[in-house]
């Protein structure tokens, strides 16, 4: 998908998230979160060249989404494009320092996920805190790297 | 998960949906699709068709021979929350036109699951 698109999502997103309370309305506060990671991920990587922008939708590895021109979409098998998780697939090749520093923070954050999410463990101020920690450094990392293909 | 738990998970995610408005699709459809599963596990379990370490993620995920078997009992139900799946790559993960639709159509779809999934409990 286009920068553009990631760059508006992330912005309604980024809004979402300041109206959510991260412990009362923990699920949604960190679904919100990790969505808005993903669409940085995305972003970032195809500022770097490392996947194409092009305008499809990722679903399972390899597959995604495509508009056709009659208004429908079309799931077609497809190259490095959109991922709908970091490291779901990894990207191929040598990943630049700010974009390996940007995946580690992403993989801490989706380190709650499954746990608080789809298991039992329950969201503790500490679990918020190191959320919002490794999102300030992803959030960072992104905004350096718009700023720096706007000055290109 | 036990039931009493999904149960629990789902309650949340549905109690802080008044946060959300039509600008927030993209999380109104991730919110049926979270609360919607947890709903589906709490069914399969109370129906005694999955046991609480055999919680399904997402529909499109299970085995094709689970998901048979879980339609068997609970179709209407799985079908709503396949609707609520396919949304996702278009309107959450994609940037198609529609999404404050899509996002009404994912919490009308999320109720009616609700419901059903209560006259198991």
């Amino acid at each position: 998908m286009k920068i553009a698109s990631h760059a508006e999502k992330i912005r309604r997103l980024l809004e979402l998230r300041g109206r959510l309370q991260p412990l009362e309305h923990f699920e949604l506060w960190y679904w919100t979160t990790l969505t808005t990671g993903t669409n940085i991920w995305n972003a970032t990587l195809h500022a770097a060249g490392l996947t194409s922008e092009e305008r499809v939708f990722s679903t399972i590895p390899g597959v995604h989404v495509v508009p056709q021109p009659d208004g429908t979409f079309r799931r077609e098998l497809r190259g490095p494009g959109d991922v709908s998780h970091v490291g779901w697939p990894a990207i191929a090749g040598t990943m630049p320092a700010h974009v390996t520093a940007l995946e580690a923070a992403l993989h801490a954050l989706e380190e709650h996920r499954d746990p608080c999410l789809r298991g039992d463990r329950r969201p503790t101020q500490a679990i918020v805190d190191e959320c919002e920690q490794a999102f300030a450094r992803a959030l960072a990392v992104y905004e350096r790297a718009m700023q720096h293909k706007e000055a290109s | 998960m036990t039931p009493a738990n999904h149960r629990e998970k789902a309650e949340r995610i549905e109690r802080a949906l008044h946060v959300l408005t039509d600008a927030d699709w993209e999380m109104r459809i991730e919110a049926a699709m979270l609360a919607g599963t947890h709903w589906a596990n709490f069914a399969l379990h109370r129906l005694g068709l999955s046991a609480d370490n055999e919680d399904i993620t997402h529909t499109s995920m299970c085995t094709v021979n689970a998901i048979r078997k879980y339609k068997l009992a609970e179709q209407q139900l799985l079908e709503q929350l396949d609707e609520i799946e396919e949304m996702r790559p278009v309107y959450v993960r994609g940037d198609a036109d529609g999404g404050p639709e899509a996002g009404r159509r994912a919490l009308a779809l999320l109720r009616a699951i609700g419901v059903r999934a209560r006259e198991l409990a």
